[in-house]
């Protein structure tokens, strides 16, 4: 607090204090409005980080539950699970954050190159639409696919002579089913934010590259993307942050619940649903969100060292 | 940063040439109407299904082309009659002050956290960044906002718990940060306060910014089913979500145990499910789906000014 | 009161069986709970959430009817906060978890768990007040019922009573089976059913159909060989032997056992893995069973010959009439009613309760006082149904069903429906079937023990994924079991079996030394 007083008002102990609170109250009242809704919706609830480390009892409240300390915590590590829901997780939100920001900036940058900017803009509608249907959906529809009997993959593959498989059995085949749908339903959402950031762009820059002779791809390369880059990092950095995370609906809806594919969909979110789903001890839910936010913490405070060394001004904090 | 590098080969004509080759653009074509065909296609069959009578989708599955056309489930739906309408009205209030109030708030904190000569810049940053990593879970969530501060039962509670997203404020902070410090400064040179060149220079300047985040705000509010699920006791207070979710829930216990029912039977014999499912999608989405345009014509201006001419 | 079975019983299921939320119509009095003065006496207002589907749209106007009996009665008014089960699973647990304001709630084994907020101290102990302002309730209930809702001796809620137990055993077409010249009463067990699923196969293959044998599988393991699920959920491994069943003999030296280690297990494992392959099941029998809409457009259509349910009095005879052709039943066991028999509905008291005394008066009446029963079952009469002799209601109005604005087909959820007259449009021996149904209930031998999860939590956790992943492909016969039962069984002894065993093992001792 104080280095940052010294640092912006180059003033010392109390008296500098609030001549660097008067000078910067213009800025902190017009934040004050996102402060009073961030202090009353987000924390004032983290009293119920305390639940994690409790046996919660209605009667006796967050504060006065007993506490158990490190017990809720177990069920994370005490199954032949573990290791397999951490590597999944881990593994799926790398190949997503990689192919979605890759997938994402280069649709990006195709429909800004389009010659027909009509088109371009359809495109972007149409590919936002698979953002809105709930997992619900799509998953009745991928049944629709992949359905042993029925499924329009087995009659195909019977039309061509080939055997039937079933899908809902063979988890190798997961992976490749669960990353397409992923993207699938998030690309279109990425491909906005570089869409508008591409806006912000000024036309000179590409006039002057003409002048200079620059070829579309040494356009792209040393003015579009450098461009693009900090919104890049911002975005990865937010998504390495929720890396214990994963969208439940993806890896629960999707498969079905189907047992035999579990070494391939078991995630960290599926496992605490159904281990709680029995015991609904909300002081284990609290235990697992805690450990998922606690890695993610540490990674977004990691990247960020790393980013602040490479790029200082595309830094979070 | 550098933005330039001299070319060895340097060609001159750019100016004129600078877009892409007709090959090039046939071949970006065809790509994106292979992924647009994969993103429409979808939505596509879900208007059909929701339009087909239960008795084809089990002969047929989902199909492009059911046997029998049936308004079943739109039926089902639209028998909730005033209170379909009240919730759709309770979800557009929602939307609409919920979009304007986060994004005011959010803009307004967003632009603070971008100014580097803010003192407080990087302990809020840190504050809120906190906030997206750690929650406290839904039993203290629910403790604060009802028992606290009151809000159970009432419109406000699925408003304000939604309003401030750190990683809006990030993505947002991330497009004031390429606005150019001197233009800020030449404002406070010509004495405008900050409030002043907020609203008057940089918000103008940032129009795709907030378009984006206004976009996805509105389809967060819109979407939302959990918190009416939460908060409100009062059927006649449900969002329009809320609403169906719960129609669409009750449907589906229903046909579970209709072998179980006596005077249900008949009548679970008969509702949509499956179109019933694909109904309310289409009920849910489509209103958003025609809100996109608008939001989109921010930013697509970009498409065509910022980009291409030369 | 009516103490004898001679009533008509709407639930016929335990599960959340539910029918349209229309129109809402939830007490719109958002009045604090307490006292306010009214003439003479006192009046309470006791808060009440209750779990039923549909919100009736009438609601208001029976509340307010309600209300004018019972404030003559006891001095009680209602402030009636009625919310649709789906809503309520989701609704009702935050509220009480937020420590939110409320004399009487719904609760059960299947929405805002009895047992989990029983042992978060969210209920109030009333065996003590039980017999004191609910004694006509106490004294009609069952010994057994009581004993099965009580947690380490004590009784959290007053159960609605109805039919005692479950039955497992399956459903079929019997016009078909007719047709085939199947002799179903010969049916006593799965092998015997082998040879009905290979006839037919082969009668419908040579009539160019082809239908799906049987389904259901996913549930059908613990009626091929009952067992009393001591953790009260059957899945779990955790199970006694039931006597009258003659099962798990290898196994009835011990008190608790894991059933998936059985003899009994392997061999239905085997027996429906020799009928997915030889093709009974249709291609994909786990999901086949999910969805059950189409199973039952099947089974109606005649492409699927039976399933396995859960059966209960009047089934068959309403499956009969929606599904358009003849409909049998083999039962595969005796009811069997256990402890978790009982947790298919309560009324629960809140723990800040300031007028538990009251509340137990208000559930008492539910639970004996007629009037009180029907009206809140069938709504008011000559509005909603009109009486038919003494004990029967016609509900059709001269309109249809559904254009009735009170009309509640689970009506057990109120309390029990021996204290709400029949309607009309039940069968007229359905008072003897209940009657049968409950006399030939088998009682659980460890009846009333009610497992304390919270030692062996972790285990729980990591034994239900374990399950999760193996049970339903080995129990539809997708896997070969002499392959994959191995392996299950080696994932359940890795996550901890032996310790959950043990502690239910320490736990009934102690149980059954108390008793």
């Amino acid at each position: 607090m104080k280095r940052l007083a010294r640092h912006a008002g180059g003033a010392r102990g109390k008296a500098g204090f609030f001549k660097t609170f008067k000078k910067n109250l213009p800025l902190t009242l017009m934040a004050l409005p996102a402060l009073i809704v961030m202090f009353l919706f987000r924390y004032l609830p983290m009293s119920g980080l305390l639940l994690a480390f409790k046996r919660f009892s209605v009667r006796k409240g967050i504060f006065g539950s007993d506490w158990v300390w490190l017990d809720n915590f177990k069920f994370l590590f005490e199954t032949t699970d573990a290791w397999v829901i951490t590597r999944n997780t881990i593994c799926y939100n790398v190949l997503f954050i990689a192919i979605d920001l890759i997938l994402a900036v280069a649709m990006a940058i195709g429909l800004n190159e389009l010659l027909n900017k009509r088109r371009a803009k359809a495109y972007q509608t149409i590919f936002m639409a698979p953002y809105f249907l709930s997992w619900v959906v799509v998953s009745f529809m991928a049944f629709s696919l992949f359905s042993v009997d029925d499924g329009l993959f087995n009659h195909l593959l019977a039309y061509f002579g080939f055997k039937g498989v079933d899908w809902y059995s063979e988890p190798g085949k997961w992976p490749f089913i669960l990353t397409f749908f992923q993207l699938w339903k998030t690309v279109g959402y990425s491909t906005v934010m570089y869409i508008s950031s591409l806006t912000g762009i000024s036309n000179d820059y590409y006039e002057a590259a003409v002048l200079d002779g620059a070829t579309k791809w040494q356009q792209i390369k040393w003015i579009t993307l450098p461009c693009l880059k900090p919104m890049m990092i911002v975005l990865t950095i937010l998504a390495i942050g929720r890396i214990f995370y994963t969208d439940f609906g993806l890896f629960f809806q999707l498969p079905r619940n189907s047992g035999p594919l579990y070494p391939a969909t078991q995630v960290i979110d599926t496992y605490v649903y159904r281990a709680l789903k029995e015991t609904g001890n909300v002081g284990m839910a609290a235990a697992a969100s805690l450990y998922q936010s606690v890695v993610g913490f540490l990674l977004v405070v990691g990247a960020n060292l790393v980013v602040r060394r490479i790029e200082p001004d595309s830094a979070l904090f | 940063m550098k933005l330039f590098q001299k070319k060895a080969d340097g060609s001159q004509d750019g100016l004129a040439i600078n877009r892409i080759s007709k090959k090039a653009n046939a071949v970006l074509n065809t790509v994106f109407l292979l992924w647009a065909l994969a993103c429409v296609l979808p939505l596509i069959l879900v208007v059909i299904v929701s339009f087909s009578s239960e008795q084809s989708i089990f002969e047929n599955g989902y199909s492009f082309f059911p046997s029998e056309w049936s308004l079943d489930a739109y039926e089902f739906f639209f028998k909730l009659g005033d209170q379909l309408i009240r919730s759709y009205g309770i979800t557009i209030f929602v939307t609409v002050v919920g979009t304007l109030f986060s994004l005011t708030i959010t803009s307004m904190f967003a632009y603070v956290l971008s100014r580097k000569d803010y003192a407080y810049n990087r302990l809020f940053t840190l504050l809120m960044l906190f906030t997206m990593l750690f929650n406290g879970g839904i039993v203290a969530t629910y403790m604060v906002n009802t028992q606290l501060l009151g809000l159970g039962n009432s419109i406000w509670s699925l408003i304000l718990p939604m309003s401030l997203n750190a990683f809006y404020v990030i993505v947002l902070r991330t497009f004031y940060k390429s606005i150019p410090i001197e233009i800020i400064e030449a404002a406070r040179i010509d004495g405008a306060g900050e409030f002043k060149t907020f609203f008057r220079i940089v918000l103008p300047l940032s129009k795709p910014g907030l378009a984006t985040i206004g976009l996805f705000t509105t389809i967060a509010y819109w979407n939302d089913w959990f918190l009416g699920m939460l908060y409100i006791v009062d059927q006649k207070k449900y969002p329009v979500q809320t609403l169906l979710w719960s129609m669409q829930n009750s449907l589906e216990f229903m046909k579970q145990s209709s072998a179980n029912a006596l005077e249900y039977a008949e009548m679970a014999a008969n509702a949509p499910t499956d179109s019933g499912r694909m109904a309310l999608t289409v009920l849910v989405v489509l209103p958003i789906l025609l809100a996109y345009p608008f939001f989109q014509k921010y930013f697509i201006k970009g498409l065509t000014v910022g980009g291409v001419k030369g | 009161m009516k103490k004898h079975l001679s009533k008509r019983v709407a639930a016929l299921a335990m599960t959340a069986a539910m029918s349209v939320g229309l129109l809402a119509g939830c007490g719109s009095s958002d009045a604090p709970s307490g006292s306010t003065g009214s003439g003479d006496d006192e009046i309470t207002t006791l808060i009440w959430y209750m779990s039923i589907n549909p919100v009736a749209a009438d609601t208001d106007k029976v509340i307010a009817k309600l209300n004018e009996y019972t404030r003559e009665k006891i001095g009680v008014e209602i402030d009636y906060k009625v919310i649709a089960n789906p809503d309520y699973k989701e609704k009702m647990p935050n509220l009480i978890n937020a420590g939110e304001y409320y004399d009487i709630c719904f609760t059960s084994n299947w929405t805002t768990d009895y047992l989990q907020f029983t042992s978060k101290e969210a209920f109030l102990d009333i065996t003590e007040l039980l017999p004191q302002y609910a004694k006509e309730t106490y004294d009609f209930i069952p010994e057994a019922v009581w004993d099965a809702v009580k947690v380490n001796g004590s009784i959290y809620g007053v159960p609605s009573y109805k039919e005692m137990g479950w039955q497992g055993g399956i459903v079929y077409n019997s016009d078909m089976a007719e047709a085939y010249g199947i002799d179903m009463s010969a049916v006593k067990t799965l092998e015997d059913y082998t040879k009905v699923l290979e006839v037919v196969a082969e009668k419908s293959k040579a009539e160019g159909k082809n239908v799906v044998g049987v389904s259901g599988l996913t549930n059908a393991w613990p009626m091929a060989a009952p067992y009393e699920s001591l953790t009260g959920n059957p899945k779990l491994p955790a199970a006694a032997a039931v006597p009258e069943f003659n099962n798990f003999q290898d196994v009835s030296g011990q008190a608790v056992f894991n059933q998936y280690a059985s003899e009994e297990y392997m061999n239905y494992c085997q027996i429906v893995r020799g009928w997915n392959q030889a093709g009974y099941l249709g291609g994909d029998p786990v999901n086949y069973d999910s969805d059950i809409a189409n199973r039952d457009n099947d089974f109606n259509n005649g492409a699927l010959f039976s399933y396995f349910i859960q059966y209960a009095p009047g089934t068959s005879e309403s499956m009969s009439a929606s599904s358009g052709h003849g409909v049998g039943f083999v039962p595969l066991m005796e009811p069997l009613f256990e402890t978790r028999s009982a947790m298919g509905g309560l009324l629960a008291i809140s723990y800040a309760s300031e007028h538990p005394d009251k509340a137990l008066e208000f559930i008492n009446l539910l639970n004996t006082d007629e009037y009180v029963g029907t009206l809140i079952r069938h709504g008011i009469e000559g509005e909603h149904y009109t009486a038919v002799g003494d004990n029967q209601v016609d509900k059709t109005m001269g309109g249809t069903l559904t254009d009735n604005g009170y009309d509640y087909t689970y009506g057990w959820q109120f309390g029990t429906p021996f204290n709400q007259k029949w309607d009309i449009s039940y069968p007229d021996n359905i008072e003897q079937l209940f009657q049968d149904y409950n006399d030939s209930a088998v009682i659980s031998p460890n009846n009333g023990f009610t497992f304390d999860m919270i030692p062996v939590e972790t285990q729980v956790a990591a034994l239900t994924n374990v399950i999760a992943e193996y049970a339903p492909s080995l129990e539809t016969g997708s896997v070969d079991p002499a392959e994959y039962i191995p392996k299950f069984l080696d994932a359940l002894n890795a996550n901890g079996v032996d310790t959950l065993l043990q502690e239910v093992d320490a736990q009934l001792t102690s149980f059954n030394a108390a008793k």
